[in-house]
């Protein structure tokens, strides 16, 4: 008995601590506790506790609630093992099942300390919020375009993977900087485009049609009741002769040049090409220009630009091809133009052959090309066809009667002949040729002129009657004469100019009808069937410039003149004299037996 | 920031001790994968150490948890059943420039 009470003292200790802990938490517990502070305050030595695995319950059945008075005298003797039936007898255990009470119990006796309530501490919480990423677009757009909602995705898919760090602030940076410039093109990048073919062909186009719309001076005020008539009796010119139409010039290109040729474009008759040769007060400017005016708008500056390397002497429209200008230079060669091409320069030329032209070309026509597209051109001692695209070359030696060479200044040819052509030359001669056939060259020599021979036309006129035998002929020795293939000595002379005669041209419409062009900037329109003595109409060329060439477009209503100043003019003709009536063909015919008789007559006087 | 959850002094200290720990561990360092485990262990250790020296009778349970900054949230609780007496725990939020340090104390009284 004493060692059970020993025992049950020697526990109790132990078992105090071990009640102090609820009874729903013993069953964890493994460890023995280690007591350490506790050992002072007992009297009783503290033994080291076993390690009780399942039956720790067990103790607190053991051991006697020490306050309930009946109790005590039993806890003495309960220390028996028996434990479970405690309803037995007094030696059974009576305990108290609240461990509340039994904690409050042991607790004051032992610990001396003041009621510890276990209870829910206050929740700890930590809280990290997000950042907030600001992510806006900065297009204008509005975002219908799937697409550009891809870009930006790719973007900013592209911008953090290059920072190492993965920092945020920095992958927000380079979004922003990803969506804010847009691709700036590089100088070379801005001159490659500048210079693609696509950028310049577009620019010339707009160009050209941003220019005739700026020039285009229409009239919206105009009354056609005729009230402001007063002011715009200069317009009336019902019964003017010759009214300077249009005048062609251009500061670059047509300054201090001088006009060599015209041409009237077959296609679009409100075309005309005008060459040039060269400027000496620019010397890094090209030699030789053509350009190629438009009548139909008021723009000033030229339709199209060409220019070559040495001077254009002749130039005119291919017959045979609507987008191609011909021109021959002074070095012999001949050029092609396309102004389908963006280039200014020739798309085609002869090539330079040392035989062919070792003098300078004079003159070129492609008159002959309805059939043949080709050029024929002459230069001195020498004339020369060059066929297109062929570039077959064939040259003819005009040499008259086997010794005399000829030095030509011109050339005609007769309206639908492809095979003869007259010629002048530097010694005041014209002279028939052939170009194939047996007697390709020279045939007729047409002596009459004292000074070189500057232009040449042939009757072009159609009509019911023909007079393609005739051609009129301008020379320095101021007169323009009219000759007949038929006979070597010329028809008649007209002889009102009192300087050189630069140029002679026959009307295409009306067979009486020719004008020229002489030193002193006259430009005379005769009218053979009204006078044969003095012009039907004459008019000075403002400027006084000397005039050059001479061409009637092919609707016969105007007629071009160029100017050793580089300017073209323009001149309507009134219409009493360039339309012909319908009866002027015979009184041509009458005007020309007149012709014929006083020839006649003056060669009999003369010979007489 | 320090949460008291008891009237005891030592949570006073708890905080004040587990700050200085943070601070001499991860001071002035940016976030960095390589490190960052030598940085809780670090922390833990030495907070853990600190608080054994002051001789309380205390059970101490310390958790430290380093989260890099990239704009992610992170949410935490915790609760004790205990004696609100005599235990205790203590969180401490600590941050720079490029993560955030968390320090959890927890301690529950001995006998």
């Amino acid at each position: 008995m004493k060692t059970h009470h020993s025992l049950v003292h020697a526990l109790l200790p132990s078992s105090t601590t071990s009640r102090r802990l609820p009874p729903s938490l013993l069953p964890s517990l493994t460890h023995p506790p280690t007591v350490r502070a506790l050992a002072h305050t007992h009297t009783l030595t503290v033994q080291p506790l076993r390690v009780v695995t399942e039956d720790t319950c067990l103790f607190h059945y053991l051991v006697p609630a020490p306050m309930s008075p009946s109790n005590k005298s039993v806890g003495s003797d309960a220390g028996s093992q028996d434990s479970v039936d405690g309803n037995t007898g007094p030696r059974t255990l009576h305990w108290d099942p609240d461990p509340s009470t039994l904690q409050l119990h042991s607790d004051s006796e032992l610990m001396g300390r003041g009621a510890v309530r276990l209870g829910m501490s206050k929740l700890t919480q930590v809280d990290f919020l997000p950042k907030e990423m600001v992510s806006y677009s900065k297009e204008t757009q509005t975002p219908t375009d799937a697409l550009s909602q891809k870009e930006e995705e790719d973007e900013d898919i592209t911008a953090p993977p290059p920072t190492e760090d993965n920092q945020e602030e920095k992958a927000v940076q380079d979004e922003q900087q990803g969506e804010d410039t847009p691709k700036e093109l590089t100088e070379e990048e801005k001159l490659q485009v500048l210079h693609s073919e696509e950028f310049l062909s577009f620019f010339e186009r707009g160009s050209r049609i941003v220019e005739r719309v700026l020039a285009e001076q229409v009239d919206v005020c105009f009354d056609y009741s005729g009230r402001d008539l007063e002011d715009k009796e200069g317009d009336l010119q019902a019964g003017a002769k010759l009214v300077l139409n249009r005048r062609f010039e251009d500061e670059r290109w047509t300054k201090n040049r001088v006009v060599t040729c015209l041409d009237w474009s077959p296609q679009y008759p409100e075309l005309l090409v005008a060459s040039y040769n060269n400027n000496e007060d620019a010397p890094h400017e090209p030699d030789g220009v053509a350009l190629v005016w438009n009548l139909k708008y008021k723009k000033p500056t030229p339709e199209y630009i060409f220019h070559c390397q040495s001077e254009v002497m002749s130039a005119g429209f291919a017959k045979f091809h609507p987008n191609l200008v011909v021109g021959g230079t002074y070095s012999g060669q001949i050029v092609l133009w396309d102004n389908r091409s963006n280039k200014r320069t020739p798309v085609q030329r002869t090539p330079l052959s040392a035989a062919a032209h070792t003098v300078k070309t004079f003159c070129s026509t492609s008159t002959f090309c309805q059939t043949e597209a080709g050029s024929l051109t002459c230069s001195s001692f020498c004339a020369t066809l060059t066929l297109f695209p062929s570039s077959l070359q064939d040259s003819l030696e005009l040499v008259f009667k086997q010794s005399k060479a000829v030095a030509v200044t011109s050339m005609a040819f007769p309206l639908g002949d492809v095979n003869n052509f007259v010629v002048g030359s530097e010694d005041g001669s014209v002279y028939t040729a052939c170009r194939h056939g047996s007697k390709a060259g020279i045939t007729e020599v047409f002596e009459g002129h004292h000074g070189p021979v500057t232009g040449l036309s042939c009757h072009s006129a159609v009509g019911p009657v023909d007079f393609s035998h005739l051609f009129i002929s301008s020379s320095f020795d101021w007169t323009v004469k009219l000759w007949s293939t038929r006979s070597t000595r010329p028809l008649y002379s007209f002889e009102d100019s009192c300087d050189y005669v630069y140029d002679a041209m026959w009307s295409p419409t009306h067979p009486a009808l020719f004008a020229c062009v002489d030193l002193s900037g006259r430009l005379d329109v005769w009218n053979l069937n009204n006078d044969t003595e003095v012009p039907t109409a004459s008019v000075g060329v403002d400027g006084g410039a000397a005039l050059n060439r001479v061409r009637w477009s092919h609707t016969g209503r105007e007629i071009a003149i160029g100017d050793s100043e580089g300017h073209v003019h323009i001149y309507d003709v009134g219409e009493q004299i360039c339309v012909p009536k319908a009866d002027e063909w015979t009184r041509f015919v009458r005007t020309l037996a007149e012709i014929n008789e006083n020839r006649d007559e003056a060669e009999e006087l003369a010979n007489a | 920031m320090e949460d008291f959850h008891n009237g005891n002094e030592v949570s006073h200290n708890t905080a004040s001790v587990s700050m200085k720990c943070i601070e001499n561990v991860v001071g002035g360092d940016d976030y960095s994968a390589n490190l960052v485990n030598k940085w809780t262990a670090g922390i833990v250790e030495r907070c853990l150490t600190q608080l054994v020296k002051q001789g309380k009778p205390y059970k101490y349970i310390v958790t430290c948890a380093v989260m890099q900054k990239t704009g992610a949230g992170l949410h935490t609780a915790n609760s004790c059943y205990w004696d609100t007496a005599m235990d205790g725990s203590t969180t401490v939020r600590w941050e720079n420039r490029t993560m955030y340090c968390v320090v959890s104390v927890f301690a529950v009284a001995v006998a």
